[in-house]
């Protein structure tokens, strides 16, 4: 007892020690000007503007994620799904084009569907076709080439095609494996009417109008608290990618033309541009890197980045993030090769 | 005990939905939104301010319930990361408003892409005067690199700021702008080489309108080092103007 004692009191001791110390460096750091440094300031700016260019994109997720929570049974969601895995993920894949979610928002959408039981190689398909076939995206590939149909047509194709391929692979890896194999909070979701947020499940009766977007408010407000400390954290690295490279070092690279689909799809890791601009930095690129590693950039880029990736950990297990980022990656790279001796 | 600890989340909770409000708020009224954001974002800014509120305005009801069961009391301190860089990068930040901006480049000439259209000069009028305006900078600057025999001799008007880099001539700078293709994070330098003997009378930094005539002069690659023709200004006449209020152009 006298031991416990002991143990809990040096514990506040050193967690005061630690506060006292923490605050005389920050106090320090101020004096000495620290925080008035360039690359401070411009990093900070970066990260900021990140995570509120973000920002609105994880709210329209979440609100989704939401309503979808809220409103819609598992029995209406499985209605939907084709029992055929085949049928499923076109089903799955051409649902991006009339809904206008990106890669930030996308994550929270797909953690409720997994919520309602729906296949995980459905919502594999969702999360990597929504971010490239949504119409904002289309729209905005157009302004970025609005010489070039054929670029904004195959890309919206080629993200059709391999998110079904993508979720077809996963589809026979997982098929007879339970959600608790590569699920994170499994657990947690699995109690029958009890939501995440610790409410009553809200499927039994329906709320009134008002009554629905309070409980839409709030219950976004929980996802985005489970989805934002992921987003901040993967934004806060994409930030210090985005002002430790340049991107003009790599076009060093652009003679080969292997070589330069790589460094085009690790560029769009990196520096996880948001899947509705990067049509323009692909731009910048053009006549410097062949088209190839530009398709390279435009579609591995929103099915995969930094940013999502550490969203996905918190969602799936390593081991199937891990093979789900595998199969993403080669999935782009053979794409891009073929188009670099086919097409372009 | 746990309980307790609950509600310290709830309470952190809701003043980093307020401060996420907040900065919002901030960005919106001091007007730096307008370097940091492109305008198709404000519309969605103001939605997020809006949800924000309404969120935290909600959580009073949770403050003492302990809503939340799964979370992580220490993990919620990350929403606080974002704000401490806020109040550095942006409120801190005693710079003017457009050395807040962060580039990401230096200036690169664009290379002619390869599917430059012979004569894509859509609100110039073939030799008149080629007066560039904040709404057809990106469209005539694509089209003047992208043909430059097109051009070459015909007077010009253009505004910018100028930008200066180690390895230029005496003689020589670039009448920039910035570029945001969706914010801050990704802005980029454009703009048109110039050459007058007395360069040194055009300070760095601030913003001059010229009139002159287009020529073609070979200046050394960014990266290759190797020379390559392109566009530049000989300037007639020059003043210097105020910053415009947005002080970016957007390519959409």
């Amino acid at each position: 007892m006298n031991y416990k004692k002991l143990v809990m009191l040096s514990d506040r001791v050193i967690l005061f020690l630690l506060t006292i110390i923490t605050l005389y460096f920050i106090t320090t750091l101020i004096k000495s000007g620290f925080f008035q440094n360039k690359y401070l300031q411009n990093f900070s700016v970066v990260f900021v503007t990140i995570v509120l260019e973000g920002m609105p994109f994880i709210i329209i997720g979440t609100v989704l994620s939401s309503v979808i929570h809220i409103y819609l049974s598992d029995e209406i969601i499985m209605s939907f799904i084709p029992s055929k895995r085949f049928y499923g993920v076109i089903v799955a894949a051409f649902i991006g084009i009339i809904i206008p979610v990106c890669e930030c928002g996308i994550v929270s959408v797909i953690r409720k569907l997994l919520e309602k039981k729906i296949p995980v190689y459905i919502a594999v398909t969702l999360l990597t076709a929504m971010p490239i076939v949504n119409p904002i995206v289309i729209i905005t590939t157009c302004y970025a080439f609005p010489d070039r149909l054929d670029i904004v047509f195959i890309r919206t194709i080629s993200g059709l095609f391999l998110s079904m391929l993508i979720g077809l692979i996963i589809s026979v890896k997982y098929k007879t494996i339970e959600p608790s194999h590569f699920l994170r909070d499994y657990s947690v979701m699995e109690k029958e009417n009890v939501c995440s947020c610790g409410h009553l499940h809200c499927q039994n009766k329906k709320p009134g109008f008002l009554d629905g977007i309070f409980k839409v408010i709030e219950h976004s407000s929980f996802e985005l608290y489970v989805v934002g400390r992921f987003f901040i954290m993967g934004s806060f690295l994409a930030a210090f990618f985005r002002t430790c490279f340049h991107e003009n070092t790599f076009e060093i690279f652009s003679e080969n033309r292997i070589l330069s689909i790589l460094v085009m799809m690790g560029l769009a890791y990196l520096l996880s541009v948001c899947s509705e601009s990067d049509a323009f930095i692909a731009r910048k690129f053009s006549g410097i890197f062949p088209d190839s590693a530009l398709m390279g950039f435009m579609v591995f880029g929103p099915m995969i980045d930094v940013k999502n990736t550490i969203m996905l950990l918190n969602l799936f297990k390593l081991k199937f993030t891990v093979f789900l980022i595998t199969s993403i990656t080669f999935s782009c790279f053979i794409s891009a090769l073929i188009m670099d001796y086919y097409i372009f | 005990m746990l309980k307790k600890k609950m509600i310290v989340n709830e309470v952190l909770w809701q003043i980093s939905l307020l401060a996420y409000a907040g900065i919002i708020f901030y960005i919106i009224v001091t007007g730096k939104i307008k370097i940091l954001l492109h305008p198709r974002q404000y519309i969605l800014m103001i939605s997020a301010f809006a949800f924000l509120l309404l969120s935290a305005y909600l959580q009073f009801y949770h403050l003492y319930s302990g809503r939340q069961e799964n979370r992580k009391n220490k993990s919620i301190i990350i929403f606080y990361l974002p704000l401490l860089f806020a109040v550095i990068g942006i409120i801190k930040n005693n710079d003017s408003l457009i050395n807040l901006v962060y580039k990401q480049d230096s200036f690169v000439p664009p290379v002619k892409s390869l599917s430059a259209s012979e004569g894509s000069e859509e609100g110039v009028l073939k030799n008149s005067p080629v007066i560039i305006t904040k709404d057809n900078y990106y469209q005539i600057y694509n089209s003047i690199y992208d043909n430059i025999d097109k051009y070459t001799g015909r007077n010009i008007q253009v505004s910018g700021y100028i930008y200066r880099e180690n390895g230029y001539e005496n003689d020589q700078f670039v009448l920039a702008q910035d570029l945001m293709w969706c914010c801050a994070a990704d802005i980029a330098v454009i703009g048109f080489f110039c050459e007058y003997n007395n360069a040194s009378e055009f300070e760095t930094g601030f913003w001059y309108e010229l009139s002159g005539r287009i020529e073609k002069s070979l200046y050394p690659d960014h990266d290759t080092g190797r020379k390559r023709e392109l566009p530049s200004i000989c300037i007639d006449k020059y003043r210097k103007i105020n910053p415009p209020d947005i002080p970016c152009i957007f390519p959409y």
